[in-house]
């Protein structure tokens, strides 16, 4: 029994064992197909290991001194609630950030938002952009033509993006869609701008950017995963007169699990970081004044990052890096629970 | 296992200048004690082959940038002419003020900051906290009359308020001149002549050269309601000319028929019209060690704001938030409002082809008794001393004694908008000659906004800079904001400002 509990695979076994079955079976396909054997190629990376290492060193420092380091400081500076940031005065030691954002109803309103756009978006978007990819995949004209149109919104600039929202959702009554409403005597709603806007219009209307930010990518990831499933299988369905609906569920969605809880994790990171589409639809206050009614987890440290720098209130950024160390342990625990969850259902 | 040992740490001594270079700091002796050179000392350091380099930080867009560029070319051929060869570089920093400052307060901690900068006194606030900033004192003492300022300049010359607004205090708790002023605007209210002119006459309140030269707050809300029923019955018309024929607008809808662009200066400037006298302390306070409070929930606030609100009720005025609109000019050229408040450097985007603009001072509670008061808005030129030697500082310095000169403000001043910071400047033939065309059919604009700026002149205000001073505005212009455009009440908008400041650590009073 004993034995047994030893041999379970722990979390940061099951993330290594992730990206290693993600890796192995790209390094497969390219073995395949340049035609030599991927053990060969493994042991002379082993001979030669110095050479992974310098090629590696560039990436690595960078990561060091732009990721790693600035991660650790956020850490380090959470517990120094008077740090100051012009002189790097640390101050005494103590949780009084933790305490001040865990206390703050702004603070729990902010995640309460970005937790609803994770629940809405996330699933929603990876539904359409399956529903796309197996449409995309399964029409012979026009294919490239199509994928060339979806992938569109992923190359295009964001200012772009941000204007066309700005004519379909203006709360003017020139507006795309409040134009639409006026026509059938619906009176104009505010979408967007900085005040007036009802809670479930702004959430409407971020929905549908990040569904519309992100489709492109993910249709991206879906359509070369689907291209890669073996053709036997739908062959052998096709043989059995299985249904569509039953194809689709049976082969298409187990196979492409492991493409699925990639883009379900890292939409959702991408989601729990909401901030910029926030702020080009509601503004720098994210939504009707005071009311800050739609700010999101990291809308709040950048409110309190935003002081140190625009107004030299020093003691703040201990307070950002507070809320920005508590969303990132609720980022990761989230992720955790996802694919420990997932683990039986996701096929490799 | 060798290489591995000796590629790994050179490719991090390789990388490691790279990244040290962010803090670079390229001026010799950077951050010396500080001592007022003379002339001579400076000639014979800023020779041709090492000329003294004065890095100066603004904001300017190209509008403004443009006229500035050749006045400072000018200084350094002034300046060549002597045998001290400066040489300048002027750099715009994205993001307005508030980008500058924030630019300054993160270069701070690596020292990549500028010997010259503009800002406003809640910049320098910062910048003396964290002790960058140099006091001028001593260059405008000194004795040398190249360098130093007359005792008459000082107490004759510069407009006196613009001037107040520089004197803080230090860190070690003495007064100094922290800047030299600059650049200067203030508040004005814009309006459509063409429909407004012909209520104030049948009021009375034009004068015989057709001016609304003392507007109060009452007649304002007349004209506005006027101008309302006029809309609401079709008969808000006005004529103009294009093309050289005569045309007819009919205005068919006006949400509000006045607009107030800047919600914190509606709030504060209003609140010291309705106070009892120019010292009562409306807004915020400074003590004597530079320590500032907010004590802007009081009596006076809440019954300014009441007052306002039954008018906003009555859909006589708005903020431009209100409609999703950034200036109330956007209504005016649209033709949806007539009467837009704001800066003078607005002065253009109220202006239009399809009515006559006339420009007037902002509305007054009274003229006769009370406060009258208008915001004093600009910066001021500062140095600063970490990044800085004593050359590059006097070098700094004659730049800012050139570009503050009589001749060189009013110049400035008739090209941009701004107002001259000399009263001789604005005495001046010249500027005289330019004022005087306020009225021509060629134009004039600018000229019409600096008129009414100045015939504010004796009540401009500003409010003492502090620590966080720029924090309060922030918190007052989302305040007010949510009271006129999210229906927050009073009581409440009030309550949530202040535990947002007391979020900040800012001391907070309510006075009852």
């Amino acid at each position: 029994m004993e034995h047994e509990e030893a041999k379970k695979p722990t979390f940061w076994a099951n993330v290594g064992n992730f990206f290693k079955k993600i890796g192995s079976k790209i390094s497969e396909k390219a073995a395949k197909k340049a035609g030599s054997s991927n053990k060969t190629q493994m042991l002379e990376w082993k001979k030669d290991g110095w050479k992974a290492t310098v090629c590696l060193a560039p990436a690595l420092i960078i990561l060091a001194v732009f990721t790693f380091y600035p991660i650790l400081n956020t850490f380090l500076v959470s517990f120094f609630p008077d740090y100051n940031y012009v002189t790097d005065e640390f101050g005494s030691f103590g949780f009084d950030s933790y305490a001040l954002v865990l206390q703050d109803a702004t603070f729990w309103r902010a995640m309460g938002n970005t937790a609803l756009m994770v629940i809405v978006s996330v699933p929603l978007s990876i539904l359409i952009a399956l529903i796309i990819t197996v449409l995309l995949n399964s029409i012979k004209k026009l294919q490239g033509f199509f994928q060339i149109i979806f992938f569109l919104p992923y190359v295009t600039n964001g200012i772009a993006f941000g204007l066309v929202f700005a004519t379909i959702f203006s709360p003017m009554d020139y507006g795309l869609v409040n134009t639409l409403l006026n026509a059938v005597g619906i009176s104009s709603v505010g979408w967007t701008g900085t005040t007036n806007i009802p809670y479930w219009a702004g959430l409407f209307v971020i929905t549908v950017y990040a569904i519309w930010n992100g489709l492109a990518f993910k249709i991206l990831v879906f359509l070369s995963g689907i291209q890669g499933i073996d053709k036997q299988y739908y062959q052998a369905a096709q043989v059995d007169a299985t249904p569509r609906w039953r194809v689709f569920t049976k082969i298409t969605v187990p196979l492409l699990s492991p493409m699925i809880l990639y883009i379900t994790i890292t939409s959702m990171m991408g989601a729990f970081k909401s901030y910029s589409s926030v702020v080009s639809l509601f503004g720098e206050s994210m939504g009707n004044g005071q009311n800050e009614t739609f700010i999101t987890a990291v809308g709040y440290i950048y409110k309190y990052f935003n002081r140190v720098v625009h107004d030299n209130i020093s003691w703040v950024l201990s307070r950002a890096s507070a809320a920005a160390v508590i969303l990132f342990l609720f980022i990761l625990a989230i992720t955790g629970i996802q694919m420990w969850a997932n683990k039986k259902k996701v096929h490799y | 296992m060798l290489r591995k040992k000796i590629i790994i740490p050179a490719l991090a001594v390789l990388l490691l200048p790279a990244l040290t270079s962010c803090n670079d700091s390229s001026v010799e002796n950077a951050g010396e004690d500080f001592k007022v050179y003379s002339i001579q000392q400076l000639k014979e350091r800023a020779t041709k082959d090492n000329p003294v380099k004065v890095e100066f930080w603004h904001s300017f867009g190209h509008n403004i940038s443009q006229h500035l560029d050749p006045l400072i070319e000018d200084f350094q051929k002034e300046m060549e002419d002597q045998g001290i060869y400066i040489t300048v570089n002027a750099k715009s920093i994205g993001g307005g003020y508030d980008g500058l400052r924030a630019r300054v307060n993160q270069g701070t901690k690596t020292n990549s900051i500028p010997t010259m900068i503009l800002g406003y006194p809640d910049h320098f606030a910062d910048y003396i906290a964290n002790d960058i900033l140099l006091p001028l004192d001593d260059y405008i003492g000194s004795s040398d009359a190249e360098i130093g300022f007359t005792n008459d300049e000082v107490a004759n010359d510069f407009v006196p308020s613009y001037w107040a607004e520089n004197q803080m205090v230090s860190k070690d708790g003495k007064n100094i001149v922290a800047g030299i002023p600059f650049n200067k605007s203030t508040e004005v209210m814009y309006y459509n002549a063409s429909v407004v002119d012909p209520i104030l006459e049948a009021n009375g309140w034009l004068t015989t050269d057709g001016q609304w030269d003392t507007p109060t707050w009452d007649e304002l809300w007349t004209v506005a309601s006027t101008l309302k029923e006029k809309v609401a019955n079709g008969t808000c018309s006005w004529k103009y000319n294009a093309d050289g024929k005569t045309a007819t607008i009919t205005a068919k809808k006006s949400d509000y028929p006045v607009y107030i662009d800047s919600e914190a200066n509606f709030f504060i400037t209003t609140a010291r019209q309705w106070s009892n006298n120019k010292d009562q302390a409306v807004y915020t306070r400074v003590d004597a060690n530079g320590n500032g409070t907010v004590v802007f929930d009081n009596a006076v606030t809440r019954q300014v704001q009441a007052y306002f609100m039954e008018k906003a009720e009555a859909g006589l005025w708005n903020l431009p938030a209100k409609v999703n609109q950034g200036y109330g000019s956007n209504m005016m050229v649209n033709n949806e409002a007539f009467i837009s408040i704001g800066s003078t450097a607005g002065v253009n985007n109220n202006a239009s082809t399809k009515y006559e603009m006339k420009v007037a001072p902002i509305p007054q509670k009274s003229y006769e008794e009370g406060v009258q008061a208008v915001i004093q808005q600009g910066t001021n030129a500062a140095i600063l001393k970490n990044n800085s030697n004593n050359y590059t500082r006097l070098a700094a310095w004659l730049l800012i004694r050139y570009l503050t000169s009589t001749d060189i403000t009013s110049q400035f001043s008739m090209k941009t908008g701004y107002l001259p910071v000399r009263k001789s400047a604005l005495n001046s033939d010249e500027f005289q000659e330019f004022l005087a065309d306020a009225n021509s059919i060629f134009g004039g604009d600018t000229a019409k906004a600096i008129n009414s700026a100045y015939s504010q002149q004796s009540y401009f205000y500003t409010d003492p800079a502090f620590q966080g001073s720029s924090l309060v505005r922030d918190v007052v212009d989302l305040m007010v904001q949510t009271i006129y455009c999210n229906g927050a009440t009073i009581d409440s908008a009030m309550q949530v400002a202040y535990q947002s400041l007391r979020d900040y650590k800012i001391n907070v009073q309510v006075i009852e």
